[in-house]
């Protein structure tokens, strides 16, 4: 097996603020450890609960590349280039901040929570120029095995960013094994169970741990569970 | 908390503005915010302040300048490269600078 690290569900940084909870794999606003900072270019992957009819109000961002991936219900998203959309389960939101982007986040309904992740790269060019992106993907194209939903490339699956990194999502039935080869010889694997149990080169992981690998060429894949959900995050790993 | 001086140069008023408004909102920390970045050099040396921050807009080339003045300052200016454009890293990055501070 390759270098690894693993994060425990429950070592992650945590903050709740009423009608946000937000459990942080890295360091992020007052959560911070100096041992959790990043994993090459991914920098930030924030797991939010906001409540009914809650949100982030318009703030601004730059110089990220900044990934959503809607778990539960119904997340609103305002911007300045005049974006207006709701992002929901299957769906997958792509934003480079590059030069500077202003937008708002929210929970469209009153009625039930929306869960979702914050996931924060480095790009590999600062100042771009900012650019939004969402699809809507077919969840059954990732039963038992691995859906591509981000790439460097417009013309591969997916959406795109500007760094050169891949993020794989996939829906398992108990006991299947799958194989994952890594993108390039420069990355390395960041995984993040969402749902159910799996062991990724014989390292066993549960809800919501986080267990990266690298000087790796593949990964062996197994789940444990019924109905285990699993992100892999393939990533450079130089800064 | 330890006080600290910020001089925030870049391009978006916006941003600039709320990371002046999130520095400021830890006790004793102070920012001037700056977006013609032809005066950054004037300004440093007139008030050496202990972190320049270096906000989204800018050209590399400048960056790359503004970190070698930095070293050549009498009184030593740390550069960060701020990512984010908010709250989000602000914080781990100071804190990276500053290790002292966030004990």
């Amino acid at each position: 097996m390759g270098n690894t690290v693993l994060h425990k569900a429950e070592t992650r940084g945590r903050a709740n603020h009423g009608w946000l909870e937000s459990y942080h794999t890295f360091s992020f606003a007052n959560y911070h450890n100096p041992e959790r900072m990043n994993f090459g270019v991914l920098r930030v992957l924030n797991d939010d609960t906001v409540a009914a009819g809650k949100g982030f109000g318009a703030h601004p961002h730059d110089n990220m590349e900044i990934i959503s991936i809607p778990l539960e219900g119904d997340l609103e998203h305002k911007d300045s280039m005049g974006n207006a959309t709701v992002i929901r389960n299957g769906d997958i939101q792509a934003m480079s901040a590059g030069t500077g982007i202003t937008h708002s986040e929210y929970n469209k309904n009153s009625d039930r929570q929306v869960k979702f992740l914050q996931i924060w790269l480095y790009p590999n060019k600062r100042n771009v120029t900012p650019r939004y992106d969402q699809i809507s993907l077919d969840v059954k194209e990732r039963r038992n095995k691995f859906q591509q939903i981000l790439s460097p490339s417009p013309d591969d699956a997916g959406v795109w960013i500007n760094q050169d990194a891949w993020f794989h999502l996939g829906n398992f039935e108990d006991g299947i094994e799958t194989e994952y080869t890594v993108k390039s010889e420069q990355n390395g694997v960041y995984a993040f169970v969402l749902k159910g149990s799996v062991e990724i080169e014989g390292q066993a992981l549960e809800t919501r741990d986080g267990f990266g690998i690298w000087d790796v060429k593949s990964l062996k894949i197994k789940s444990t569970a019924a109905d285990t959900e699993v992100l892999l995050m393939d990533v450079p790993m130089a800064l | 908390m330890e006080s600290l001086s910020f001089l925030v140069v870049g391009k978006n008023t916006d941003i600039l503005q709320t990371l002046q408004r999130i520095i400021e909102n830890n006790e004793g920390w102070k920012a001037e915010i700056m977006s013609d970045e032809m005066h950054c050099q004037a300004y440093l040396l007139e008030k050496p302040v202990d972190v320049l921050l270096l906000s989204s807009g800018l050209e590399a080339a400048f960056e790359k300048e503004m970190k070698i003045f930095a070293r050549s300052l009498e009184k030593r200016v740390e550069v960060i490269e701020h990512y984010g454009g908010g709250s989000g890293l602000l914080k781990s990055e100071v804190y990276t600078v500053f290790p002292e501070l966030s004990i």
